[in-house]
């Protein structure tokens, strides 16, 4: 085992955790099955790389990069990027259902007198 | 400029103003009884507002219930959405004519006859009231000043004032806008899709009241830049 002891070991250990994490949300049905996959991948690779870092180089070749290291960051920040667009997209088209709602519910529930005063 | 166009009766009876009201509940009072007791009907319109501003449009309703029609939206969704709320609803009741009217008392009610004088006698389908932008603060001259010629580089319309709260339709007109906007962008869009749609438009030159109330919200700077990002991301998504 390359490095020292404890960094490898404290990777595992966070990994383990939101795997354990993930897996739970998963069996609640609050995450759909893909993510569920992907995110079991990501924690899969992190252990593996922070097992043995030379795997990392491997991505490297692929792309064409020198350094492991360095494959590991681009593919972090573009993954990072990647969830940012998605997650912006998202919040767009959860604002317009709102926005769609707040409105249709405005004008199916136009405030008339008659039922002000039964209330009072 | 002095009005001397007077709507009769039946005519004001057919036009719908909608007043979309954010937090308001000073003023919000005193501007739909001036324009209730002018004989126009009015459709106000709630955006989820913290203050008393709905109960204030309920009781206001009580006065003149033949005019008052009040919605209101659960939560705050911006001027442009309570706008869009307010049209859809005015076109419920089959009005000759549609005119939006900002809350804060900026608008003078005498305009609305000199707005509407374009719609009635044929000349236009759109009118919108411009702001003499000598009148206003230098901050919101400015940050109007550059809003309008965004309006004219994204949009290729060329107007005096293109955030203004102050607008006309027809009903047939009005049906055909298709607004999409939630905040106040609204203004900039209600211009595109007059030019997309080739209605007849026309500006007539309103008055505004500028009083320390009424400068805290609209088209500063801030909103300025907010208004320009939401253009140029729309210029790229739809081309």
């Amino acid at each position: 085992m390359n490095g020292t002891p404890l960094y490898p070991l404290t990777f595992i250990i966070i990994a383990i955790l939101a795997i354990a994490i993930i897996y739970l949300k998963f069996r609640e049905k609050k995450i759909s099955l893909t993510s569920f996959i992907l995110w079991i991948f990501l924690w899969v690779m992190i252990v593996i790389i922070a097992i043995d870092p030379k795997f990392s180089e491997i991505f490297a070749r692929i792309f064409g990069i020198s350094r492991g290291l360095d494959a590991i960051f681009i593919m972090a920040i573009i993954s990072l990027l990647y969830m940012c667009f998605k997650l912006f997209l998202k919040i767009e088209k959860l604002e317009q259902n709102i926005n769609k709602l707040v409105r249709e519910l405005a004008i199916k529930n136009e405030i008339n007198l008659e039922n002000e005063e039964d209330k009072d | 400029m002095e009005s001397n166009f007077t709507i009769s009766r039946d005519d004001k009876k057919s036009i719908y103003i909608i007043i979309p009201a954010y937090n308001e509940e000073k003023r919000v009072g005193n501007v739909l009884k001036k324009v209730a007791s002018l004989g126009y009907k009015i459709i106000a319109v709630n955006d989820g507002s913290s203050d008393n501003t709905l109960n204030v449009l309920k009781s206001v309703q009580k006065e003149y219930p033949d005019n008052i029609y009040v919605l209101s939206h659960i939560i705050n969704m911006g001027a442009g959405s309570a706008t869009r709320t307010g049209l859809d609803a005015a076109l419920k009741h089959n009005p000759s004519y549609v005119v939006t009217f900002d809350a804060d008392g900026q608008h003078d009610y005498n305009d609305i006859a000199n707005v509407c004088e374009p719609l009635i006698s044929g000349r236009a389908e759109a009118v919108i009231g411009a702001r003499p932008f000598e009148d206003m603060p230098l901050d919101k001259n400015f940050a109007n000043t550059i809003m309008t010629l965004l309006t004219e580089i994204f949009y290729h319309v060329k107007v005096k004032d293109s955030q203004t709260g102050f607008r006309a339709f027809t009903a047939s007109a009005a049906r055909k806008l298709k607004i999409e906007s939630h905040g106040y962008l609204i203004s900039s869009e209600f211009i595109k899709e007059i030019n997309k749609n080739n209605l007849k438009f026309e500006e007539v030159t309103i008055k505004t009241i500028y009083t320390d109330e009424t400068q805290k919200k609209g088209t500063n700077a801030l909103v300025g830049i907010k208004i320009m990002l939401r253009m140029i991301r729309e210029v790229f998504y739809k081309h």
